[in-house]
């Protein structure tokens, strides 16, 4: 299921805000979860999260440096150092940051890389709406896209794929940030391996054979 | 009326056979018959010429009084008096000079003869001055001061010669310059200045009544100034002294001098002899006893202003020998220290005669160094120069500059041996040619190699600025003390009196003495409470700064309470409604809200018990308790940021403010906060409380460490500079979000409770220790 994932070093906020931001969800029926996480240490640990969790937005805080937990000290870098990176990767997913200073310079500096910035006074339903409607664009765009992916795919492995498919597929790998798999560069390379491991099976399936008749 | 040629001659014939004849008469007729001649005729020259002549080429009344004074100079004399009367001192200008003085013949061949000028058949005078002036019109300009000009004049061989002009006579229309007389007369005394404390032989007086305008205060000062700068004032020419006697500005009269000059930071000389590359510096400053004497290439000095890169550098300076006197000045009380004078005398000396001027012959050439002269004053563009790089002097010798207003410089140069820098014939000045390029770098150099030498000797004048500051309460004491030396010195006059005087008049002499004494008393406890309040105050203002820069480190903290507060409580709302309600998670939300309510009311006790009435006196507090008092307040704020903080040390108990403590303590933990937050990881904050005494005095100390990045030893003398600071918004970016405030707090607070403070490594935590050490009182 699509998620929203809340980042806050305080658990306290954390924990409040993710039981609003489910409350809402819920009065807007709409079905997206919530995931709340304590900053990983390191960035590279979000692309992993984003992937495997199935998320589909953030909510950020600003002040991410402050907060420790049990088994984790402080991290070194605030909301607006993250967001960066994961635009990297992910151009178009929607970001939010939720501050108890909107108005801060560095933040401000960054709001070309936000949705959206949101004041922890006044987070209600109205803010709500907007994370929601966010999420649902970015949905159906991805879903429409994925399937296109899904159809290219096919059409292209089963030998059928035109000059302009294989650009097409390029273009819509890129957007949606999926590594180009080598196999589907070079069909015969594909095929050679396809037929090496048919080998091995038929190899597997005679020792077998084999065994059953001593 | 015009007559026929023959009435003319029978006039003539007549007037020459007198035996007392009229040569005016003789002179009017002469010139009405050469005007009958056939082949050669004359210009005429209208008598208003000559008024508008004086007028056009001086620039003001200023300008031509100093014509006449200039005259004087050239006429070898010593002293000039210079006397302008316009108000109740009467109404004249008068100048009068020990020089040369001029004969009957110099008067009626020289004075009078308009544009002729000796000063250019022989440009120096008989003592060898470079006279100044040569187009032979200064004395017109005499015009513009005052209808009537008396001049008596005496030189050694001839007798006292006068003459009078009345230049009003010349402004009518249509008559002959020559229809007007100058009248001669001869005067039985002259009051000239004297030589060498002697009565002087010769001289010339000039002394001019029915004033044109009348003279302000403003003119005054403007004139004084403007006649310092007529002689060097590096005292080159130390037998030209100017005498300035008004009416008008009295603080003005008095000899035209450059006392001044003893209070400069730095004193440069440089000498060029004319030959060669090389360049001898002689450089002297208020701090480091030694004269520094170092001798620099051409080249060396090109390069060090960026200007020997792209061409090609000559052995030899074009413009010929030069000798240049730079002295720097800093516009503040300690540099009239030990001197005679005020410091809004130093500033309005420096806001009238800052700039480098040219001397030439060891007169001043124009525009160049002339505070009022637009172009001419920051000739050298050092203005700009400072625009473009700010830096101040801690930077360090590479970026550090000048700025025009703080220097006062002179290049000697003279006509004979500087050919080449001669006068601009369209402007004021100096033709701008390769050898005044060169004199120009010469001094740009030259300005930079004091420049280095400030830098260099920086850390010596921070020293002696450290030793002279007094603490605002050691100041006080000092007033107490004085006050106290002056009651005792009036009652010693008093006994003394009461003991010398006859008994009848003794209540007499000594009744105001008395009251003198009562007044001294009354005074010197006003003065007492005053401080004392003041004194007040300044712990409150620390208080309320502190106060208010901790809650703009702090205050995220609050704010995220506040926030809080309001979600879980409204989150608690939700939960009770929605269906089936969450009862459980509603509970935990309430809990929330409600911790953090209190931690918002326990910020607005933090900021209201601060400045309480009852820490603004001095008692016995106890330090420990004070800390932890402290401690107990902010750590909410601490822990919110991973920080844990501890304190250390026995209970000891001090007579002191418990604001001071306070304000010390909070400042410190500000910073160690803000530090901490700088590094991942462990954060922690030590306070360390112990006793310390020194050879004389019993003391104490607190120190407060973190795990914060520490100080870089560049930062450690300037963190206490007010303004300075170090915070920025986040690691990586130059934007300081700290006030600069802090520290000097602390520091004014330490240095006023006499005690120190000293900034490190903190050898556990790694991150910076500040220690402050307080004397123990009981």
């Amino acid at each position: 299921m699509a998620k929203i994932a809340i980042v806050d070093d305080n658990k306290e906020q954390r924990e409040t805000n993710t039981i609003r931001l489910r409350l809402f969800l819920k009065e807007l029926n709409s079905k997206i979860e919530v995931s709340d996480i304590f900053p990983f240490e390191k960035f590279s640990d979000y692309y992993g999260y984003i992937d495997s969790e199935n998320i589909i937005a953030l909510v950020i805080d600003e002040k991410l440096y402050n907060d420790s937990q049990l088994d984790r000290a402080p991290v070194e870098y605030n909301g607006s150092d993250l967001v960066g990176y994961i635009r990297e990767r992910y151009k178009y997913i929607p970001i939010f940051t939720l501050t108890n200073f909107p108005e801060d310079q560095i933040l401000q500096d960054k709001i070309n890389e936000y949705d959206y910035i949101f004041s922890k006074k006044d987070f209600s339903i109205k803010q709500v709406e907007i994370i929601n409607r966010a999420c649902q664009r970015y949905l159906e765009e991805n879903q429409k896209e994925l399937s296109q992916v899904d159809d290219l795919t096919r059409k292209i492995a089963s030998g059928k794929g035109e000059a302009n498919d294989i650009e097409m597929l390029k273009a819509l790998q890129i957007k949606l940030s999926i590594p180009f798999s080598s196999d589907l560069k070079d069909r015969e390379e594909w095929l050679i391996e396809y037929e090496k491991q048919i080998t091995e099976l038929e190899e597997l399936r005679f020792k077998l054979e084999k065994k059953l008749n001593k | 009326m015009v007559r026929t040629e023959n009435e003319l001659k029978e006039k003539l014939q007549v007037l020459l056979k007198e035996s007392n004849p009229d040569y005016r008469a003789i002179f009017k007729l002469t010139r009405d018959l050469s005007k009958l001649d056939k082949k050669y005729q004359h210009f005429f020259v209208d008598a208003k010429t000559l008024i508008h002549l004086g007028r056009d080429s001086i620039k003001d009344h200023t300008t031509a009084l100093i014509e006449l004074v200039k005259n004087s100079y050239d006429a070898d004399s010593k002293n000039v008096d210079v006397d302008v009367y316009c108000r109740k001192g009467g109404n004249f200008i008068r100048v009068a000079d020990n020089g040369f003085g001029m004969t009957k013949d110099d008067l009626v061949n020289g004075w009078l003869h308009i544009g002729f000028s000796n000063k250019r058949s022989s440009k120096r005078s008989k003592t060898g001055r470079r006279k100044t002036g040569e187009k032979g019109i200064g004395r017109i300009s005499a015009d513009r001061l005052g209808g009537n000009l008396e001049l008596i004049t005496k030189t050694e061989q001839d007798t006292l010669i006068g003459l009078i002009v009345n230049w009003d006579a010349f402004d009518v229309e249509g008559k002959d310059i020559s229809d007007i007389d100058v009248e001669l007369f001869y005067p039985t005394s002259i009051n000239v200045p004297n030589k060498d404390g002697k009565p002087s032989l010769t001289g010339t007086e000039i002394k001019i009544t029915n004033l044109r305008q009348n003279w302000s205060v403003s003119n005054i000062e403007n004139l004084y100034y403007e006649l310092s700068a007529l002689t060097p004032p590096f005292n080159e020419v130390k037998d030209f002294q100017i005498e300035l006697r008004n009416d008008i500005a009295p603080s003005f009269s008095k000899r035209v001098n450059s006392e001044f000059f003893k209070a400069a930071e730095i004193e440069l000389d440089a000498l060029y002899e004319g030959k060669g590359s090389d360049i001898l510096y002689t450089i002297k400053d208020k701090y480091s006893k030694k004269v520094e004497i170092q001798e620099i290439k051409w080249q060396q000095l090109l390069s060090k202003i960026n200007k020997a890169e792209d061409q090609e550098v000559s052995e030899d300076l074009k413009c010929g020998p030069i000798s240049l006197k730079l002295l720097f000045f800093l516009r503040e009380a300690a540099s009239v220290q030990g001197t005679a004078f005020k410091l809004s005398e130093l500033r309005e000396f420096l806001d009238n005669n800052a700039g480098i001027k040219i001397y030439r012959d060891n007169i001043a050439v124009k525009p160049y160094g002339f505070p009022n002269s637009q172009f001419g004053y920051d000739w050298l563009e050092l203005a700009e120069r400072k625009a473009k790089d700010p830096a101040g002097i801690g930077r360090g010798a590479e970026s550090y500059s000048v700025t025009p207003n703080q220097l006062i410089g002179a290049i000697f140069i003279s006509r004979d041996n500087n050919i080449d820098l001669s006068d601009s014939a369209a402007r004021e000045g100096l033709v701008e040619s390769e050898s005044f390029y060169d004199l120009r770098n010469f001094v740009l150099g030259s300005i930079n190699m004091l420049e280095t030498h400030r830098a260099n000797i920086y850390p010596l004048i921070e020293k002696s600025r450290e030793s002279k500051k007094t603490s605002s309460s050691k100041e006080a004491e000092q007033i107490q003390m004085q006050l106290f030396s002056v009651k005792e010195d009036l009652e010693s006059i008093k006994t003394e009196i009461e003991s010398t005087n006859t008994k009848s008049s003794t209540s007499d002499v000594t009744r105001p003495i008395e009251i003198s004494i009562e007044k001294v008393d009354v005074i010197t406890k006003k003065v007492d409470k005053t401080i004392s309040e003041l004194l007040n105050w300044n712990r409150v203002l620390s208080g309320l700064a502190t106060i208010g820069i901790s809650s703009a480190v702090f205050g995220h903290e609050t704010e995220g309470s506040i926030s809080l507060f309001t979600n879980a409580t409204d989150n608690a709302r939700l939960l009770i409604r929605s269906d089936p309600p969450d009862l459980v998670l509603a509970i935990s939300e309430i809990d929330k809200a409600l911790k953090h309510s209190k931690k918002v009311a326990a910020w607005g006790a933090y900021a209201l018990t601060r400045v309480q009435r009852e820490k603004r006196s001095k008692k016995n507090i106890n330090i420990k308790k004070t800390i932890d008092a402290v401690v107990k307040e902010l750590k909410p704020a601490f822990e919110a940021s991973s920080i844990k903080i501890e304190t250390e040390g026995e209970f000891l108990v001090s007579k002191t403010y418990q604001m001071d403590i306070e304000s010390i303590l909070i400042n410190l933990l500000t910073n160690a906060y803000t530090a901490c937050n700088l590094k991942p990881g462990v954060r922690r904050v030590v306070i360390t409380i112990d006793r310390e005494d020194t050879r004389v005095t019993q003391g104490y100390f607190f120190s407060v460490s973190d795990t914060g990045p520490g100080i870089a030893k560049e930062f450690q003398k300037r963190i206490f500079e007010p303004l300075f600071s170090t915070k920025t918004v986040s690691t990586g970016t130059s934007k300081s979000v700290g006030t600069g405030l802090g520290l000097t707090i602390v520091k004014s607070i330490v240095d006023d409770l006499s005690g120190n403070i000293k900034v490190d490594q903190d050898p556990e935590l790694k991150g910076a220790r500040f220690k402050i050490w307080l004397p123990k009182e009981k």
